[in-house]
């Protein structure tokens, strides 16, 4: 079924740079997260790392015991005909849910910081063609432009942490482990699942990595990426704004705001937004392409292709209709969404794992 | 805005359904006609100003309000 909805094939190479694009992707709009940790937002990173090591060697087992499946027809072998095409719903729902939260984040960011007297329509429109654009051409051409991605995101963080550097302080840091339990914990929810655990829409991309390559490896050196990338970035912008930084909705951005190295190094932000353009495009075309695909696959279409330009305009219908205020997108973000999150990225596939241990189902594993 | 939604979609459906109708792929018709409504629907009522109840506020009221399992 996989093989005839989708024929491209990506190397192990290009899983990687794709896993730790997707991973950026989350955090550039997730600084929220330093309004619960504060300080210690880097001790939550690391302790999210971990929890995402294992929710991935979760991921990577139920894929192995399947191969070349994705997690639509593993929902249909392990929950059966019927129960399983409840489960693979309620699976994409969650993909559409996350295609249009991120267009509406994209949306709050550009009107907010940007271009204040756009109509969202606008912007959410813009997203989607491109993204349709991309995901048209087939899984191949998105991990192709993943390569591209990556670099110029770890150029420009570079470049950015080189040029802030005078502005660091590192006694922002102190006192470390000062807070109260429940707000590591939080922290560390939030991280673990939002930025870091999204990662699991890489269940319907695996059947497409080339069966030569082994998933595993580059499926955590991809996240590992992600990680020391999002610990860079934590680190340096709490260093350089200090507690200013739980008052400011879009951290980096306002980070990065105030290099100014000889007045000739300023207005960096726009180097900022350009690589959260880039890898937000990158990322919801991910959802978006797992959406479509996982549509086509439950009504046993032949192609996903058709589809793609009116599941689109749903999204943008469904990104504008989704909060009225960027106060609610913020506490959704904050207090809910790691929640509602859990519920797809930890407990269904929990679930799935335990039955096909109990019950065997699928190849032995050496 | 109605008239330029209405041109947008027949664009969208002069392109996706001619090819699917010449290779006779009527499950592949029938599926999208129904994404099609959908979107139209969607749209449509967004165009005349309708208030649409947004879906994540109902996931929010379930998470928050009954089972209290938000931070907070």
């Amino acid at each position: 079924m996989e093989s005839i909805l989708e024929k491209g094939r990506i190397s192990g190479r290009q899983l990687m740079f794709c896993v730790a694009s997707f991973i950026h992707g989350s955090t550039l709009l997730s600084s929220f997260v330093v309004g619960i940790t504060k300080q210690d937002t880097w001790v939550a990173i690391i302790a999210a790392f971990a929890v995402c090591v294992l929710l991935a060697l979760m991921y990577i087992t139920i894929s192995k015991k399947f191969p070349g499946k994705n997690i639509i027809s593993i929902n249909d072998i392990v929950f059966g005909k019927v129960f399983g095409k409840v489960v693979s719903i309620l699976y994409l729902w969650f993909f559409l849910s996350l295609t249009f939260l991120n267009t509406r984040e994209v949306g709050n960011f550009v009107i907010g910081f940007v271009m204040p007297l756009t109509p969202l329509v606008a912007i959410s429109v813009l997203i989607i063609l491109t993204c349709a654009y991309a995901i048209n051409k087939g899984i191949m051409t998105l991990a192709r432009i993943s390569f591209l991605c990556m670099i110029l995101m770890i150029s420009v963080i570079v470049l950015n942490t080189l040029l802030l550097w005078p502005d660091m302080n590192f006694s922002n840091f102190a006192p470390s482990f000062t807070l109260p339990l429940i707000d590591y914990v939080h922290g560390t929810h939030t991280l673990a699942i939002l930025p870091f655990s999204e990662i699991m829409v890489f269940l319907m991309i695996f059947p497409y990595v080339d069966e030569k390559y082994d998933i595993k490896k580059p499926f955590l050196k991809g996240i590992f990426i992600g990680f020391v990338v999002m610990l860079l970035t934590a680190v340096r912008d709490w260093a350089a704004l200090g507690s200013i930084a739980t008052m400011v909705s879009e951290l980096t951005f306002q980070a990065v705001r105030i290099i100014n190295v000889g007045e000739i190094f300023t207005r960096m932000e726009v180097l900022f937004a350009i690589i959260l353009f880039v890898l937000q495009f990158f990322k919801i075309s991910i959802l978006f392409y797992a959406t479509t695909l996982g549509v086509a696959q439950i009504f046993g279409l032949k192609s996903y292709k058709p589809l793609v330009p009116v599941i689109g305009a749903i999204v943008v219908c469904l990104s504008i209709v989704v909060w009225n205020s960027v106060a609610e997108a913020s506490y959704w973000g904050m207090y809910v969404a790691a929640v509602y999150s859990t519920f797809f990225e930890v407990v269904i596939p929990g679930i799935t794992l335990i039955i096909v241990i109990a019950k065997g189902f699928g190849k032995k594993l050496k | 805005m109605i008239i330029f939604l209405i041109i947008v979609f027949a664009i969208i459906a002069l392109i996706n359904v001619p090819p699917l109708i010449r290779e006779k792929q009527w499950r592949e018709l029938t599926v999208y006609s129904g994404f099609f409504a959908l979107a139209v629907t969607l749209s449509m009522l967004l165009a005349l100003g309708v208030d649409i109840p947004s879906p994540i506020k109902g996931v929010q009221y379930i998470i928050k309000d009954v089972l209290h399992l938000n931070y907070k």
